[in-house]
């Protein structure tokens, strides 16, 4: 670890992450499946001649360009930001390995950008083959960016079954088709929710009621498609990973729990807008949407957590340290941006702020070492990665680790003093 | 070599390809940025002026922002993936002493973001709204280029660094390097030459559907320009003095290559004053584009000048990567040939796409 931290314990820099990385995921799987519904129901009005619909298209594709260029890229670059800040050794690693892989994307970034803005301003101005072909452009290279930023994010959870030789092995990775076609259905879920939202906003009822139809099919469907990509998806994890997601990490269990009441949320709700879509007015629809950032929030905690103890598997630490680091050695005289006062303090912000708060609404470690005194403390970090094993092991000597353990005890909030304990004479300073 | 200077990852090719790409994809960059930033402030300035050919010019600048901020961030990512790969151990400890301030970019271009989308698609508002809300967009732009130029110049100095141990939440700048005011003005007026120059292209397009428009706006556009690049000529020569002594012989006869460059820019400028005085716009248009390119390359040398010692490029570990970068070279072209396509079709006049694929009477009917 040579680099500095970020410091700020009541927070947390994975609270950040969380923050950013889970509404651009919500809005970037949006601008794959949204593009995908502009096409198809321009193609449908002009099939059908349907003006109304057509009118409809014009106005959502302002929307659509508007969410995803704004809040879509500028949160994309905000996950950038974040990760360097909070994980440099590991954003330096990924960046290292896939610069080209991530370059490519960009490439594809550009030629949306360029794609969706003709499309927006051609709609009056080309003839509807050539506007629809813009359109397809858009969709081709929003899904291959999807494809590309795929085969970085698997690679951190599992970079392959063997130890990686080329890039293409890092990239086609195990877990790259499963979550391919998992993220692939999802993208058409959260868009079809997209849709149905923009739709109960349309005052023309009767064609809102129409596409909230559509829409909940399709989604519908895209859902079933989740289901079974998702385990597929879990049955390709490594041993290991999967017994934290099937119960042994007590987060990833919370947070599953909580993308089950999503999913069935989900399926009444969508139910519901199939069976009877002029029920589906601006509160329901905009819940939908809720929901769908619940479960899309609810998978990509999972598999964050579920990457514990690594950030890059295998072979770093989710804290930035490398893996065939001595555990042993003494660890403050190795990194040059730890100061030399308060041994303690700064463990703990070089080993366990990566996922502890200090006080903070994640992970708070005061209340996880409650009750603990300094001796038990001690020899319970002597043993963390074997008790726990999504925990990185402590690396330090003992001096150090009885270091961490008088500064952790030291915040435990100290038992009230009675106040007639106070009013004896010689208790004052 | 400071011990404070991370360990630099494996490079997947050589760094002078890595240079390279840097040094197409971020002249371009700031093509892109200065024409946003400059062209909203040259809105900005014909909302104050107010006059008639002034308010009808300003909804046709302000249009094109949406375009301009979109391309500068898409830039942007690229210029920072190499500029990453090349200077990380440099880079990542600047942005982390300063994270508070570095993190806020992200919040405040949405914003700004969000206020020429909205500017654009409510055009008929009251004047003075409009007026605010393109000041108050003009300000989080120049917040965040003032980031920027703080995370560039922190990633320099090195000996600020150590105010790490003092204060370790985010919130150091690098207000008290000598070059951070300089070089900031100097990118700054940099935008608002490109706003003048953006205006006056901006003219020379509309001519020939509005000629009073048309030649007003090359007029203002070119007067902006040259006075502008004028006094990036003072600013340029102060940025130049206060660099350190060492850096500053480099440019003067103690290095070739950025003596040459440094003359190429100064004899740049003094062409572009000429040829905006003579009115010759694209010409300006393509002197201007040359120049950001030496200055881009001029600006590199300063950054390896000023961290000699601290970087050795045979030190840096390598391992080609041949097949990713065919992978890369390869989309770049395939989308390089998409983008040309569809900028086609935009360009294209309607009758003309028409006379292609000839439209129904349904399918106007549908449009209607």
């Amino acid at each position: 670890m040579n680099y500095p931290v970020w410091y700020l314990p009541a927070i947390g820099g994975g609270t950040l992450i969380a923050i950013i990385a889970v509404t651009h995921v919500f809005i970037s799987h949006f601008a794959v499946g949204g593009g995908l519904w502009l096409v198809l129901l321009e193609t449908h009005a002009w099939r059908r001649q349907d003006k109304a619909l057509y009118q409809f298209i014009r106005r959502f594709a302002r929307f659509f360009v508007f969410v995803t260029l704004v809040l879509g890229a500028l949160t994309g670059v905000g996950i950038w930001f974040v990760i360097s800040l909070v994980q440099p050794a590991g954003t330096s690693a990924l960046i290292h390995r896939f610069v080209f892989i991530w370059a490519a994307e960009w490439v594809l970034f550009l030629v949306e950008i360029v794609a969706i803005t003709v499309y927006l301003h051609t709609f009056d101005r080309l003839p509807a083959r050539r506007h629809l072909t813009i359109g397809r452009v858009y969709c081709t290279a929003s899904w291959l960016s999807l494809f590309v930023i795929n085969g970085i994010i698997t690679f951190m959870l599992t970079p392959s079954a063997a130890a990686p030789t080329s890039i293409a092995d890092s990239f086609f990775n195990p877990t790259f088709w499963p979550s391919l076609l998992l993220r692939t259905c999802l993208a058409g879920l959260l868009s079809g929710l997209f849709v149905s939202a923009a739709a109960a906003f349309w005052t023309d009822r009767d064609l809102a009621g129409r596409l909230t139809r559509i829409t909940a099919s399709w989604s519908l469907l895209a859902l079933c498609g989740a289901l079974p990509a998702g385990y597929w998806y879990l049955r390709s994890l490594p041993a290991p990973v999967q017994s934290l997601v099937e119960g042994a990490s007590p987060t990833i269990v919370r947070t599953l729990a909580v993308g089950r009441w999503a999913v069935l949320a989900l399926v009444i709700g969508l139910l519901l807008a199939v069976w009877r879509p002029a029920r589906i007015g601006k509160p329901v629809a905009l819940a939908g949407l809720a929901t769908g950032l619940v479960l899309m929030g609810s998978f990509e905690w999972t598999r964050e957590a579920a990457r514990r103890p690594f950030v890059l598997h295998g072979s770093m630490f989710s804290n930035g340290l490398r893996v065939d680091r001595a555990t042993a050695d003494p660890f403050l005289p190795d990194i040059p941006w730890s100061r030399a006062t308060s041994a303690g303090r700064e463990l703990f912000k070089f080993q366990c702020y990566a996922c502890h708060t200090l006080g903070g609404v994640n992970n708070d470690i005061i209340k996880r070492t409650r009750g603990m005194d300094e001796a038990t403390l001690a020899a319970y970090i002597s043993q963390l990665h074997a008790i726990r094993p999504f925990m990185p092991p402590f690396m330090g000597s003992d001096e150090e680790r009885r270091a961490l353990a008088t500064y952790l005890t030291g915040l435990q909030p100290r038992p009230a003093i009675p106040a007639s304990n106070l009013l004896q004479s010689g208790s004052l300073p | 070599m400071n011990p404070l200077v991370p360990q630099p990852d494996t490079l997947p090719a050589a760094w002078t390809l890595i240079q390279g790409l840097l040094l197409l994809v971020f002249p371009l960059h700031l093509l892109a940025m200065n024409s946003l930033l400059g062209t909203a402030a040259v809105v900005l300035w014909l909302r104050r002026r107010g006059g008639q050919l002034d308010l009808a010019l300003a909804p046709r600048l302000s249009a094109m922002l949406p375009v301009l901020m979109a391309l500068t961030v898409n830039l942007g990512v690229a210029s920072l993936l190499f500029s990453q790969t090349l200077h990380g151990q440099f880079f990542y400890p600047a942005a982390i002493l300063m994270g508070r301030f570095w993190l806020a970019v992200i919040p405040l271009l949405i914003m700004a973001y969000a206020g020429i989308y909205l500017l654009k698609r409510r055009a008929p508002r009251p004047r003075p709204r409009v007026t605010l809300v393109m000041t108050g967009i003009v300000l989080l732009w120049l917040t965040v280029a003032f980031i920027f130029t703080n995370n560039q110049t922190m990633m320099l100095n090195l000996p600020r660094w150590v105010d790490y141990f003092k204060t370790d939440g985010g919130t150091l700048l690098n207000l008290a390097d000598a070059t951070l005011w300089p070089r900031y003005l100097h990118f700054m007026i940099a935008a608002l030459a490109v706003g003048g120059l953006i205006t006056a292209l901006t003219g020379r397009y509309l001519t020939e559907r509005d000629p009073r428009l048309g030649a007003y706006a090359e007029r203002l556009g070119l007067r902006l320009f040259g006075r502008v690049t004028l006094l990036q000529i003072g600013v340029g020569m102060v940025f130049l003095w206060r660099l350190p002594q060492s850096i500053r012989w480099q440019m003067l006869g103690g290095s070739m290559a950025a003596t040459v460059l440094l003359m190429m820019a100064v004899g740049l400028a003094l062409a572009i004053l000429a040829c905006a005085s003579q009115r010759l716009t694209i010409l300006c248009a393509g002197l201007l584009v040359t120049q950001v390119f030496v200055m881009s390359g001029l600006r590199e040398m300063v950054r390896h000048a000023s961290l000699t010692g601290q970087m050795r490029l045979s030190d840096m570990p390598l391992a080609w990567q041949n097949g990713a970068l065919l992978f890369f070279v390869l989309m770049l072209l395939a989308g390089v040939a998409t983008i040309g396509w569809l900028i086609r079709q935009a360009l294209q006049p309607a009758a003309a796409a028409e006379e292609q694929e000839q439209p129904s009477k349904q399918s106007r009917a549908l449009r209607s």
